[in-house]
């Protein structure tokens, strides 16, 4: 069939593919149901977005888009490539302005029934402690030069310095919250001054930390691995490397255009500049965003500290007694290097990964011992209204995505869409009578993310689901949130 | 005429369309489809100048980095702009130059920011003369 013109080939019930043609190198791959096909496509530019992919030189396999796939610039939200690492590019359209964008999921051995009533004051504590909003900063002191250089160097190996992380915290982090390979004197005087005062701030936007109870266990082994229990009440932060990796980003998307020219890439769009992930102009951008990913994990780290303490400070027990406990942190803005088998052999490539999660199987070394047995937890945020996921990596995302699942609902409304909807409405009220309670900085952040806007998560997880890439292994679902 | 903008519908992002008869007029529309973005109509008060000198190897490029500076100012340095002054733009060998004196204020707390804007992009990012006019796609993430 075609769609906003262009041709979609069904290969299986939830695969489709866009042959390649003109200077596409590889065809496009999308994995999605025929249902959110006719209803994601109207009016966007997703799917073109997966076509202007296929140009990247070097790229292997396919341009693939995960089911939450929408409108980015350069990739499309949702989109993994893999790039050769001796042949191929790395592009910061890949990655994204918010490098390092990312989730993490802590439980606590608290019953939501038992501490319902407290909720509100919880809330109102978290709130306080994690600074929220646009340009939110102070959580923390503000970083010296020399302290924000150790964390862009380590991550979360900083807070774990400066008694604001755990070693089991660091163990549970994808990459144990540290890119090694990363260079803090790559990265910008501005940059600095950008995130100098934002460790440890959530920022505004889609952004949030959520209070949820475990509603749902769909695989009981793994939710046990993972110390998850119907009931329980549990910690969802999504965040990332706030101004600093943004002007990471824009200094480096700058330097890799001049590179494209120079290297002779005709792209089709601007945002997909590029430069051979050996040439110096690919490494430096390469160091430069492990270092901004590094102030993401760290910045998540901290966030969950204050959040740690929230509880404390609410329920007057200890960290121990409250078994507030890190399940696994993961980024959905990235790029990594990674060896997957292609054409029968194993080949070292440049991942892409725009709004796309890593989901590595059981048995992976690149995963923590304590989850080698049944896979790495994949974490699916939804909508503040309705619920989020927790899934597993199986061995199927390594033969077919590159070890990549989706992140999370995707918008189904426009800001201008979501504010007109939100008219006359109290929303507050709204989410209170559902059972959740919300602080944010403004109400037009609540205007904007009320759940209406976001498609249903369940309909993105169920196509991983269904094709084996990951597995559902619990559904949590809010009863306090804050936001920017 | 001066410079015109208009915003278009994007889900997840903000988009206009830019223009303008000149390339001045064009970043000038530019930049107050910016301003709308991320403030309402404010008192003015405690106002300031400052003088923007950028250059860059394309117009395109110049756009994003003037933008983007004027996103700095008001994320990183907390101080809001509100109007070009005197805009130049010119293109010396080879290279694109804006020199531009604005006027803006110190953020205060009277000031209720719409929302941050991470970065301005290039997707879809194209300035051409179509007839007698200057435009472009503009894209801010957010």
């Amino acid at each position: 069939m075609k769609v906003s013109g262009i041709e979609l080939i069904k290969i299986r019930d939830n695969v489709w593919e866009i042959p390649a043609s003109g200077k596409m190198r590889v065809p496009g791959r999308i994995y999605i149901s025929q249902k959110m096909i006719e209803r994601n496509f109207q009016n966007d530019e997703a799917l073109k977005q997966v076509v202007n992919v296929a140009h990247l030189p070097g790229i292997e396999k396919y341009s693939l888009a995960m089911p939450d796939i929408h409108w980015g610039y350069g990739f499309p939200i949702g989109g993994v490539a893999a790039t050769g690492l001796q042949e191929g590019v790395i592009s910061p359209g890949g990655v994204g302005y918010d490098i390092n964008c990312g989730v993490r999921l802590a439980v606590t051995n608290l019953e939501y029934e038992s501490v319902k009533n407290k909720i509100e004051p919880l809330v109102a504590r978290l709130f306080d402690n994690v600074p929220t909003g646009i340009g939110s900063s102070g959580a923390i002191k503000k970083l010296s030069k020399k302290d924000l250089k150790k964390v862009l160097e380590s991550g979360s190996v900083w807070a774990a310095e400066h008694g604001m992380a755990t070693q089991a915290d660091i163990e549970l982090t994808e990459e144990s919250g540290t890119l090694k390979n990363a260079d803090p004197d790559l990265v910008s005087e501005r940059a600095y001054e950008r995130g100098a005062d934002q460790a440890g701030t959530l920022g505004s936007g889609n952004h949030f930390l959520e209070v949820d109870v475990v509603e749902e266990i769909y695989d009981a082994e793994v939710a046990g691995v993972f110390g998850l229990f119907e009931g329980q009440i549990v910690v969802l932060i999504h965040t990332g490397s706030r101004g600093l990796g943004y002007q990471v980003c824009d200094d480096y998307l700058k330097v890799l255009m001049k590179a494209s020219d120079k290297y002779g890439f005709t792209l089709p769009d601007r945002q997909l500049a590029c430069a051979p992930i050996q040439s110096t102009e690919g490494r430096d951008y390469l160091a430069a965003m492990q270092a901004a990913a590094n102030f993401a994990w760290n910045n998540r780290q901290v966030i969950m500290h204050l959040a740690k303490k929230s509880f404390s400070e609410t329920f007057g027990m200890s960290e121990s007694e409250l078994g507030f406990k890190l399940v696994y942190d993961v980024c959905h803005n990235i790029a990594k290097i990674e060896e997957h088998k292609i054409n029968g052999g194993m080949k070292k490539v440049c991942v892409h990964r725009k709004g796309a999660t890593r989901a590595f199987p059981p048995g992976s070394k690149l995963i923590p011992e304590k989850y080698r047995g049944v896979g790495q937890p994949v974490l699916i945020p939804g909508d503040m209204g309705r619920y989020s996921y927790v899934t597993v990596g199986t061995e199927k995302a390594m033969e077919e995505t590159f070890g990549s699942s989706c992140h999370g609902a995707g918008r189904n409304l426009s800001r201008k869409k979501a504010m007109k909807n939100a008219k006359g409405r109290n929303l507050i009220k709204e989410l209170n009578d559902k059972g959740i309670i919300i602080q944010a900085r403004g109400y037009r952040t609540i205007a904007e993310e009320m759940p209406g806007a976001y498609k249903d998560v369940s309909d993105v997880v169920e196509v991983m689901h269904e094709e084996g890439i990951t597995r559902k292994v619990a559904k949590v679902r809010p009863v306090g949130v804050i936001k920017g | 005429m001066p410079g015109s903008y208009k915003f278009i519908d994007h889900t997840a992002d903000i988009a206009c369309e830019i223009s303008g008869d000149t390339i001045d007029e064009l970043f000038t529309a530019a930049s107050e489809a910016w301003r709308s973005s991320v403030v309402d109509e404010t008192n003015y008060c405690e106002i300031e100048t400052k003088t923007i000198e950028l250059e860059s190897f394309s117009k395109e490029q110049l756009l994003v980095d003037f933008l983007n500076e004027l996103n700095f100012l008001l994320f990183t340095r907390k101080w809001l702009f509100n109007l070009i002054v005197d805009i130049s733009i010119t293109k010396k060998n080879g290279e694109w130059e804006i020199k531009a004196e604005i006027e803006g204020m110190p953020l205060s707390s009277e000031i209720k920011l719409k929302q941050e804007i991470k970065a301005i992009t290039f997707h879809q990012m194209e300035i051409e003369k179509k007839g007698n006019k200057y435009s472009t796609l503009l894209v801010f993430d957010i």
